[in-house]
């Protein structure tokens, strides 16, 4: 009897399913979010009898027999649409309305992308993310600049005290043939990986790239309601296959009792 | 005397292989694509060696063993979800996708799309969907992919291809090898007539959980009936050779 091995399967994918779930609704207010879902496939089967295998010389058996082993989680799956863009009239917040992501650069050198737009003038001047990792390519603001405008292509211009404009640099988007193969580093990053091809560069508002909008963050694409509705199906799913658990013991019990 | 053990002891045996199949249903019960598994019992007769013998004994005409004989494949349609993402594709009527792998063409009914480096179509363990069109490309500037009713593929309006959609004429032949995948064993597979893909949704497992959970109460309750007979015989025995004592 592999029932109750089976049920374990069921019952710890669900736990896998809880976790994400978890991970999603925490992160339901953390701006550039992208939620995970968690993909489920069914394990190898046990052929007991083949379908089609002769009976008599005459006759074959029209279906086979054969018992499922339980179930998998193949991989989490990034969903990438886009989250709600909400006003914030922040100078240095930035949304991306479509594909790509900013890089930053991380202390060792790495370049890592991320949707949260939610960037500032660090001390030295360079505009830099929540963690304090410098936009690559480097922006750089003067530091008697009054004012900040980005512009939907990426281009950052600043006025200075005496009124004067001058453009300090342009912010470049990446994009990926798949996101969905980027691996999340935490603070709201991705890195490259093999499966996620490497990033195309470009400039906003061409070739597929979103544009940059100023003043706006990309919320969380965290749907609640829904959530809430898959935590309670995970639950429940994991109850039922508890319960299969149990129909095995009362089994192992009632043959117990045929010795006893 | 012996007989009723024999089939109380076979009936037993086959209840925990359909505890089987009903915990792999069960653990399947969220599974996208996912077909439940059936089985049923038919009894085997104790041969018959002549007509006098037949009349000679009642007996003679009952099963004394109990069989798993036949599992089968409900390949019924499992509910649609809208899930939003762009590259989940559900089937609304008899149909699989076809996917390459390395042992051959494998059939699915889940379409859980997944792009790998190089921008082309596969399923979550990186085998290519086949399309008439040789494999499918997505192309790196592509803003937005949809796919037709069809199958066909189009990328930002321009038609990539179209996903192989094709009718397999005898299911009950399909082997399940896990993954979502089925090898055919029958007749070759011809295009589907009458399935639609629809995007951005996916097929649910068609398991049902409230039959699933009917079926473990009745083995478990059915099991311990044969354990319980079991037991009353072996007593019964019991006695008869404590009063030939």
């Amino acid at each position: 009897m592999k029932a109750m091995y089976t049920a374990a399967t069921g019952m710890d994918a669900q736990t896998i399913r809880i976790d994400t779930i978890a991970n999603n609704l925490a992160n339901a207010n953390t701006t550039g979010f992208k939620k995970s879902q968690v993909d489920f496939a069914d394990l190898i089967y046990v052929m007991m009898r083949r379908p089609g295998v002769g009976q008599t010389e005459q006759t074959q058996a029209p279906t086979g027999l054969e018992i499922g082993s339980g179930v998998f989680p193949v991989s989490t799956l990034k969903i990438f649409t886009e989250g709600i863009v909400t006003n914030t009239a922040g100078e240095l917040d930035l949304a991306i309305t479509g594909d790509g992501f900013f890089q930053v650069e991380t202390p060792s050198g790495e370049t890592k992308y991320t949707r949260d737009g939610n960037f500032r003038v660090g001390s030295d001047g360079a505009i830099v993310n929540s963690q304090g990792f410098p936009l690559y390519p480097a922006v750089s603001v003067p530091s008697n600049a009054s004012a900040i405008s980005v512009g939907s292509d990426g281009t950052v211009t600043v006025l200075t005290a005496d009124g004067d404009t001058s453009t300090v640099g342009n912010i470049q988007l990446v994009k990926f043939t798949n996101p969905g193969g980027l691996s999340s580093e935490g603070g709201n990053m991705f890195a490259e990986t093999v499966a996620s091809g490497t990033p195309t560069t470009g400039t906003p508002g061409l070739d597929g790239l979103g544009e940059i909008k100023q003043g706006y963050l990309e919320m969380s694409n965290v749907e609640v309601v829904t959530e809430l509705v898959d935590l309670i199906v995970a639950q429940r799913t994991y109850e039922l296959n508890s319960k299969v658990v149990k129909a095995g013991d009362r089994i192992l019990q009632a043959t117990n009792y045929i010795a006893g | 005397m012996d007989s009723v053990a024999y089939l109380m002891g076979g009936r037993m045996s086959e209840l925990t292989a359909n505890l089987d199949v009903v915990a792999a249903n069960l653990a399947n019960a969220d599974t996208p694509g996912f077909k439940r598994a059936t089985c049923c019992f038919s009894e085997a007769l104790r041969p018959l060696l002549s007509a006098a013998d037949a009349s000679a004994s009642a007996s003679a005409f009952a099963p004394d063993w109990c069989q798993l004989r036949t599992g089968s494949t409900d390949f019924s349609q499992g509910s649609v979800r809208m899930t939003g993402r762009p590259l989940d594709l559900a089937i609304r009527g008899p149909g699989f996708l076809v996917v390459d792998t390395p042992a051959g063409q494998r059939y699915t009914r889940k379409g859980r799309i997944c792009l790998n480096a190089e921008g082309e179509l596969t399923d979550g363990n990186g085998n290519r969907f086949v399309a008439d069109s040789g494999a499918l490309r997505i192309p790196e500037d592509a803003e937005d992919i949809s796919v037709s009713r069809s199958g066909e593929v189009m990328a930002d309006e321009e038609v990539l291809g179209r996903l192989l959609v094709v009718d397999i004429r005898q299911p009950e032949r399909l082997v399940a090898e896990g993954s979502s995948l089925y090898r055919n064993d029958g007749p070759r597979a011809a295009p589907a007539v009458g399935a639609e893909v629809v995007q951005g949704a996916i097929e649910q497992s068609n398991v049902n959980v409230v039959n699933e959970a009917i079926s473990l109460v009745q083995i478990m309750r059915a099991y311990e009936t044969a354990s319980r007979i079991l037991k009353r015989m072996d007593a019964l025995n019991g006695q008869l050779v404590r009063s030939a004592a």
